[in-house]
């Protein structure tokens, strides 16, 4: 494979639950140097090894995962760096 | 006045004092004491126990989020208020009463916690937000993207879903992940459903047992979210997919997900419940749903498999005369097999 077009990042985010129980999952690719800066500080600023609180009924739940890193949140948890990430990561993908 | 609540929520408390490892002993202990000196219980305790009902009078508030995600928001309607004119408040406050009613009249309950605790509402929850839900305090409305759902407010057997979900935490406090959520959310389906026909003066032969009618837009190929009569046939949508609940033991999922599949494996539950109804006849909250409510009052575990529901739920039946309905409903949807079916307890 092409070293040029390997993904130097992939941020996916799966969210399952909620009321209507349906699965949705958004992926961004940063496949230059310039576009996996500008993601970093985003991934970065997470708290990657907190501990998931509980879920509400019918909460959503947010599987995140950055190359290696991965954490599971209900959606309570989803807030600060988390939201931030989350969210840009659903609006780069829509 | 409001009921007094603890600041542990009572499911917290009674997850602690189900524990029973050594190490917990203390905080199990506490958890006890502090659930048993509670003005407001659960299930666990005996109906004859029960310290009489002062003023238990429906009360209701409905709040507006105005697109944020503050809670509750800003009230709107209160009890006895006339209406908005907001479709959205207007349906909570009238799916609050049609949910109270069921349990009120049917069962004599008086709000989620039998002691007339006001219910509390909040409609324009955050923005195109596709989704309600029970925070432990209150229910949550979405008004939807628009585009695959609209407003959560539309089905009353969602609203009486997450109402239930109120319900579960003050009596059987069952624990929302894997097989115990599965019984939570079929519970909530259970009632949501039993609303909708109570509502409408229904029999279970009349009854569509769908979930969610009229949430989905026209866009979407499928009439509602779930099928308790047959689950996995819901919808089926380019977009979506298809309905993936299962309602047998044999399709049952296996998933981290979802916290651990509690939407997806509660069709099998849903399908046992639209058995028993169908098979007993006439108005299904009059039977069925009385033995699946006296259950959720009964001795039930937090973590609760199908199986111990199951068995609860034929111990109920005994007095109602349905225990044979009951049983035969487990094993159709495979929680049982011929062979591992407790026997009738009648003789
Ligand atoms: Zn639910």
């Amino acid at each position: 494979m092409d070293e040029l077009h390997q993904p130097l990042l992939v941020v996916r985010v799966i969210r399952t639950g909620g009321f209507a129980g349906l699965r949705r999952q958004w992926e961004v690719e940063a496949t230059s140097e310039d576009e996996a800066q500008a993601w970093w500080p985003l991934v970065e600023a997470c708290p990657w090894d907190a501990t998931p609180a509980d879920n509400h009924p019918d909460g959503f739940v947010y599987e995140v995962q950055a190359n290696d890193r991965e954490a599971t949140l209900p959606e309570r948890q989803v807030d600060g760096p988390w939201r931030e990430l989350v969210d840009a990561v659903v609006d780069s993908a829509s | 006045m409001e009921t007094i609540r603890g600041i542990v929520p009572p499911y917290l408390l009674r997850h602690i004092a189900g524990l029973e490892e050594d190490r917990f002993a203390t905080a199990a202990e506490a958890a006890r004491r502090a659930l048993s000196e509670r003005p407001v219980h659960g299930g666990h305790a005996h109906p004859s126990v029960r310290p009489p009902v002062v003023d238990a009078e429906l009360r209701r508030k409905v709040h507006d989020a105005e697109n944020g995600t503050d809670l509750p928001g800003r009230l709107v309607r209160g009890e006895g208020d006339p209406a908005t004119g907001d479709v959205a408040a207007d349906e909570a406050y009238d799916g609050f009463g049609a949910t109270d009613a069921l349990f009120r009249q049917q069962y004599g309950r008086t709000s989620m916690d039998d002691a007339g605790l006001t219910l509390l509402g909040t409609v324009h929850y955050g923005v195109a937000y596709d989704n309600a839900f029970w925070d432990g305090t209150q229910m949550v409305f979405g008004d939807g993207d628009g585009e695959i759902f609209g407003r959560f407010t539309a089905s009353l057997s969602v609203i009486g879903h997450e109402l239930t979900h109120g319900l579960i935490e003050y009596t059987a406090g069952l624990v929302y992940r894997d097989q115990s959520g599965a019984l939570n959310e079929s519970i909530a389906d259970v009632f949501g459903a039993l609303v909708e026909q109570h509502a409408a003066g229904q029999t279970a032969d009349e009854a569509s047992w769908l979930i969610g009618v009229g949430l989905f837009t026209d866009e979407v190929e499928g009439e509602a979210l779930r099928s308790m009569a047959a689950p996995g046939t819901a919808y089926d949508d380019d977009v979506l997919g298809k309905d993936p609940q299962p309602g047998h033991m044999d399709d049952f999922v296996e998933t981290t997900q979802d916290n651990g599949g509690v939407h997806l494996n509660s069709g099998i539950p849903n399908k046992a419940f639209h058995l028993v109804a169908t098979e007993l006849g006439g108005h299904a909250w009059e039977v069925a749903g009385r033995i699946w409510y006296e259950t959720l009052l009964g001795d039930l575990s937090p973590r609760a498999t199908f199986e111990q529901f199951a068995q609860a739920t034929v111990a109920v039946a005994e007095n109602h005369d349905a225990a044979d309905v009951v049983r035969g409903a487990w094993q159709a949807v495979g929680v049982w097999t011929n062979s591992t079916s407790p026997s009738s307890s009648s003789g």
